[in-house]
């Protein structure tokens, strides 16, 4: 009589790099957030991670590497309030991305026009 | 005024270090004159520049129609309203810039230009020679910014009393910087003086 025994599936153990993959580059994303705005980052968990998760998944890795720059040169740069869900939630990818619309939002006394060059 | 040949003469203006001066020309009877001028003026207003502080690689930098390709564009040529050019690095701010400090020398205006890292760095060696400094740019009608910075809140008075005292000796103002300053009062004299036009690649 043998007994049945309920092994661990151990190929789903070792058929993780998908997911390390995604949280490998979800932790350097960010890290490199964290450098940008020089503000200490925590790791966002559970709903928070799932809301970043799908947000980043909308922009290419071009995309992102330009967002850290223009992060690094914004006003969020060591602003207290900034934290990983205010960026999900204000769109910053976009909001830094887009430009002059933006550009003017800064202050009700410009009017930016837009020059392609 | 017209020519002996019948044509109507062009105005040709001839730069000089310290004025400009302008003379009605034919261009079909002088034109050999007229490329002679052109040729001096160029060197002249290079040398200037050179002598202003500019770049060396903007120096050559032109006035072409594209530079004009935003609304509002007359009242800037026209000298009435000063420039913001803002946009990322290696958009071509600073050539466009120097473009229009050519356009205005042509014009007869004295102009200045700022490298505004080398004015803070001269503000932080000494704060007490600021208004010195400041004085170095009284004479010109025109005051050309380049890489505009108010974000250090170290130095944000200083930046701000320079503005506010091109404002209101109301000098016309040309600035270059990645973003628009988001303090109020320096908002409300840049807005009021000048255009805001981001430069987009693409």
């Amino acid at each position: 009589m043998t007994a049945k025994i309920d092994l661990p599936n151990l190929e789903d153990d070792f058929n993780d790099s998908p997911i390390s993959g995604a949280n490998a580059s979800l932790t350097l994303i960010v890290k490199q957030i964290s450098a940008a705005v020089k503000l200490p980052m925590a790791m966002p968990k559970g709903k928070r991670r799932e809301a970043l998760e799908r947000y980043l998944a909308l922009f290419t890795e071009d995309k992102i590497a330009l967002f850290m720059v223009k992060l690094s040169k914004s006003i969020y740069v060591k602003n207290p309030k900034f934290s990983i869900d205010f960026m999900v939630r204000n769109d910053l990818v976009n909001t830094l991305l887009t430009g002059s619309i933006e550009a003017s939002k800064v202050s009700k006394y410009y009017n930016v026009k837009i020059m392609h060059v | 005024m017209n020519c002996t040949c019948g044509r109507l003469m062009g105005i040709i203006p001839i730069i000089a270090e310290k004025m400009v001066d302008n003379v009605a020309l034919c261009e079909v009877c002088h034109c050999t004159e007229i490329e002679k001028i052109q040729h001096n003026n160029n060197k002249v207003c290079s040398e200037m520049l050179r002598k202003l502080g500019v770049p060396k690689q903007c120096i050559g930098a032109t006035m072409r129609k594209e530079f004009c390709a935003f609304q509002g564009a007359p009242s800037v040529l026209s000298g009435e309203l000063g420039l913001f050019l803002l946009g990322e690095s290696g958009v071509g701010k600073t050539y466009q810039m120097i473009a229009w400090m050519r356009h205005h020398i042509y014009a007869g205006r004295k102009v200045a230009y700022v490298d505004f890292s080398d004015f803070l760095c001269e503000l932080r060696a000494d704060a007490r020679k600021y208004t010195n400094i400041r004085s170095l740019y009284d004479y010109a009608d025109v005051v050309f910014i380049d890489d505009f910075d108010s974000s250090n809140p170290y130095v944000f008075e200083f930046v701000y009393n320079f503005i506010n005292h091109l404002y209101k000796e109301q000098k016309l103002m040309f600035l270059t910087a990645e973003a628009l300053p988001v303090q109020d009062r320096l908002a409300m004299r840049i807005g009021a003086s000048t255009i805001q036009v981001e430069l987009i690649k693409g």
